[in-house]
């Protein structure tokens, strides 16, 4: 990748800001990361993993971390909370301690924003920060790894539960600066332990930004995390997250991500099986209208036996937007015994929505059960003429079956608030649509 | 997982057995130098006594496939290819001199042809197979050229359709695999040898199977075929390729290039059987596969189907593809593809979705045995205009051996809300108990795997005319020798 001049500017604002970001430590690792964005750049639909989805208008926007934006106010966001969840705000990409609500946590769990956290633990962070997701895996979580200010770390003790979720609510509003984020969100949880995590994009309307996320997540033994995503960024922004897992023995990861917001979302799960027994499921999708981009890239690398993998993707689109889903399935060479799963569903409403679909299967062992499906197409007449014929209109049919499609993803959903939460972005879409 | 122990010698043995077709018959070749440049492009076109469209057209591709880089997206591995050290012509000698009866044929090469099981005259009378047999680069023999001229079917070495019907070479030539349209398409619009040029005249349906065994023999040259088929509104023809190469040690590049064109109405069935030489058990040698295949259903409702049993080369780069331009135009892909030892295939398809209540029918069938690769890679495109069309596709892969990979990689593009596309998956590996079950009942252990993956491949065998049928399924067996485990 030729550097060119968006990726020079990048730099030229790192060399800016460098000295002003937290943890001294780090220093010699965002510059080691700068450089390797420096040679990988943007990515572009020349590589093979970003073919459906191009970068080129959000490199030109030019946006930069900012210094500092004073302190807008985020009660409009209040609908966005989880109730009874651990809350920490994150405004701009800054820790908002005033809109953040943490609660008394027992023993064995600390949780911390990150800005703090490279600052006061700095010896306990080095094995593991930016170590699950290394910056050169891309040249977005490199940005990331150089520039990274804020977030959440969260460390749970051998056999600790959490019963309430917590909840990491990122809301950006730059008010007139074309601002770029890069949360980082680490979370480690020991041997039999349980956590919840719900993540939350919002930001204002204003203005254009770019939230870059990273989420490194380590599962232990027998240990089991739930990652809920709810992205409603702003419909100017762009989101780029990546999501890294790494599983352990008997280590059970469950994840839901919808998104409804942003001109242009791209949203990556990575889960890497290191222990046998372990099980991973990624759902996910996105309702899209406008000119929207929303795009699901998932890889579940299968590098030991008796491991689990499954996907779940449905997409909604009207108007002219598009999705994209891209999921792979590895199966490594003596991975024997493997499991895995993936469908993805498509739902086109208008005539000017595109789906493009790609699930990959690259197997390398022989005693594996490896199955993949995907369809695209529009509602299904017969289900609707039914409906109909029961005396419930035209638009209420369609949005009963809209509500029907993408409640697939939520089969693994735990009910209560966090259930809640999602079912909540889906009436606000289907608010837009009546 | 590891050949149970009473039977592994059986499987090591049967691993030894040597390519049944690897010979090399002694002939002396007539060489372009070694190499490419525009003196090679105008010395192929000079020998073939080309009208000057043609060189013009074949230097603009030379031009543009200097400015191209080959292609690195497929999963298959080789190394880097020279092609500044291959010969890009070679003519059998007889070539001055064409043949007008089987007895003016080089006896030598007519040797070459009873090896292969494929004596020209017993053939043609028993099959009632007109074969136009391409040796290396030059057509030696065309048999039941009367019947098809009755006909009007013109069947014959794209050379001499140049010569005799440039009209129809030249409106139809590189309209549906243009000269820029990849790397090694490119480099055969540039030298492309020879090949087979088929014209079915308006309403007329084909008397009978069409049918070229190609064959490469010179050492180091590159084989570059160009094949036009063209299906005027209302016709009928079924083509049928399928070679077989001799044994050795130096890897071959082939890129070919064909193009099919079903005017309104008609209908293009094209089957193939690869048995080229796909290396020794430690992956040497081997031919390289590299090729384009597209068709074009261009007035409404005609028909284009591709059908290919792949079971030979070292690596495999290839995609028939149709383009669904016409209303309620079909297009299907039947594919078996096998890959043992060291073997790599990439293959799949692209069914480009352009007109109204198109539709598409994908099955592929992988197996894997040994260390091979192998990758089903297909497009499934349903454009803006595409209004009710239908797609469905089936991707079956079966393992054999802990060694092997299967991959599959859809790419699925759909920008219109009536059409209905539906791809789904499997991978799975013989079963302990479907083997125990077969040699309980007295089958040998190849006789048992044999016997499971032709009915693992029944879906797309039956796809294929009788002939083919037959041999395909004795080569899917022999492919496989050795690879139970």
């Amino acid at each position: 990748m030729p550097q060119n001049e968006n990726t020079a500017s990048m730099i030229e604002s790192f060399d800016q800001v460098k000295d002003t970001l937290p943890g001294a430590w780090l220093l010699d690792t965002r510059s080691n990361a700068i450089r390797s964005f420096e040679a990988q750049g943007y990515p572009t639909p020349r590589t093979e993993e970003w073919k459906y989805t191009n970068l080129n208008r959000l490199a030109r926007e030019g946006f930069h971390p900012a210094s500092d934006i004073g302190s807008p106010d985020v009660s409009d966001w209040s609908d966005l909370r989880v109730n009874g969840a651990s809350r920490i705000v994150i405004l701009n990409g800054r820790y908002d301690a005033a809109a953040s609500d943490i609660g008394e946590m027992p023993d064995g769990i600390s949780i911390a924003p990150l800005s703090d956290a490279m600052e006061d633990i700095a010896p306990d962070l080095e094995g593991q920060l930016a170590q699950i997701a290394p910056f050169d895996g891309g040249g977005l979580v490199a940005l990331n790894t150089a520039f990274m200010r804020d977030g959440v770390i969260l460390k749970l003790a051998d056999g600790v539960q959490i019963a309430r979720p917590v909840q990491v609510l990122h809301l950006v509003d730059a008010g007139g600066v074309a601002l770029a984020v890069h949360p980082r969100t680490l979370v480690v949880a020991g041997d039999n332990s349980t956590a919840t995590i719900v993540e939350t994009f919002a930001g204002g309307v204003d203005t254009a930004y770019w939230t870059n996320a990273v989420t490194e997540i380590k599962v232990g033994r027998n240990a089991s995390v739930s990652h809920v995503k709810r992205q409603a960024e702003s419909v100017r922004a762009y989101h780029t997250a990546l999501t890294q897992v790494r599983l352990d023995c008997d280590a059970r990861y469950r994840s839901i991500a919808l998104a409804t917001g942003a001109a242009l979302s791209r949203n990556e799960t990575r889960v890497a099986f290191d222990g046998s027994g372990a099980e991973a499921s990624l759902a996910g999708g996105a309702l899209l209208r406008g000119r929207q981009h929303a795009d699901n890239t998932t890889e579940a690398d299968h590098t030991v036996p008796y491991t689990n993998s499954k996907q779940v993707f449905r997409n909604v689109l009207d108007d002219g937007s598009h999705s994209v889903f891209q999921g792979s399935v590895i199966v490594r060479q003596g991975a024997q015994k493997t499991d895995s799963s993936q469908s993805n569903r498509n739902l086109l409403l208008s005539a000017g929505a595109q789906a493009y679909s790609k699930p990959e299967l690259q197997i390398f062992a022989d005693d594996v059960k490896c199955a993949h499906g995907a369809t695209t197409g529009d509602l299904n007449k017969d289900a609707l003429f039914y409906l109909q014929s029961r005396g419930i209109t035209t638009s209420q049919a369609t949005l009963l079956l809209i509500e029907a499609f993408i409640a697939e993803i939520f089969d693994e959903l735990p009910e209560g608030p966090v259930g809640d939460h999602l079912a909540d972005a889906v009436s606000a879409w289907m608010e837009g649509a009546v | 997982m590891a050949p149970p122990a009473e039977t592994a010698p059986v499987f090591e043995e049967a691993a030894k057995r040597e390519y049944k077709y690897g010979f090399v018959t002694d002939i002396d070749s007539e060489f372009a130098p070694k190499g490419l440049d525009e003196e090679i492009v105008r010395f192929i076109s000079a020998k073939k006594d080309e009208p000057e469209w043609l060189l013009e057209w074949r230097l603009t591709a030379y031009r543009h496939w200097l400015t191209m880089q080959e292609p690195k997206w497929a999963f298959v591995k080789y190394p880097e290819i020279d092609f500044q050290d291959a010969y890009y012509y070679a003519a059998p000698k007889s070539d001055e001199d064409k043949p007008q009866s089987l007895d003016e044929v080089d006896p030598k090469l007519l040797e070459t042809y009873e090896k292969l099981g494929i004596p020209l005259a017993e053939q043609a009378v028993l099959a009632g197979v007109a074969v136009d047999a391409v040796f290396d680069s030059v057509s030696v023999a065309t048999t039941f050229k009367e019947k098809l001229t009755e006909a009007g079917v013109v069947f014959c070495p794209i050379s001499e359709a140049v010569q005799t019907h440039p009209e129809l070479v030249k409106k139809y030539l590189g309209t549906v695999v243009p000269y820029t349209d990849n790397f090694y398409a490119t480099l055969n619009s540039a030298v492309f040898s020879d090949g087979t040029f088929v014209y079915v005249p308006k309403g007329v349906r084909c008397p009978m199977e069409l049918s070229t065994y190609f064959r490469i023999n010179a050492a180091n040259t590159g084989q570059f075929e160009r094949t036009l088929i063209v299906a005027d509104e209302g016709s009928y023809v079924s083509y049928l390729e399928g070679c077989t190469a001799p044994m050795r040690d130096e890897n071959q590049l082939h890129a070919a290039v064909v193009e099919l064109i079903a005017l309104g109405d008609a209908e293009i069935k094209y089957s193939t059987v690869q048995n080229w030489y796909p290396g020794d058990e430690n992956g040497k040698g081997g031919i390289y596969n590299f090729v384009t295949k597209r068709g074009v259903c261009r007035g409404s409702n005609s028909k284009i189907s591709w059908t290919q049993v792949e079971t030979g080369s070292a690596v495999t780069w290839k995609y028939p593809s149709c383009i669904l331009e016409g209303d309620n135009t079909v297009g299907e892909f039947y594919s078996v593809a096998i890959t043992n030892n060291y073997q790599q295939a990439d293959t799949g398809t692209k069914m480009i979705h352009l007109g109204k209540n198109t539709k598409s029918t994908i099955i592929s069938k992988g197996i894997s045995a040994g260390k091979g690769q192998n990758t089903y890679r297909g497009l499934v495109k349903a454009l803006a205009g595409a209004d009710g069309a239908r797609n469905f596709t089936q991707c079956d892969s079966l393992l054999i051996g802990d060694e092997c990979g299967a991959h599959t990689v859809p790419y699925i593009e759909v920008a219109n809300p009536g059409a209905q596309v539906e791809h789904e998956a499997t991978t799975s590996k013989i079963s302990e108990d479907q083997l125990f079950y077969c040699q309980q009942r007295g089958l040998d252990p190849e006789e048992a795997v044999s016997l499971i993956v032709n009915g693992f491949c029944k879906e797309v065998l039956k796809e294929l005319p009788m002939e083919f049928a037959v041999e395909a399924q004795k080569l899917l067996g022999v492919t496989l020798e050795g690879s139970v485990g």
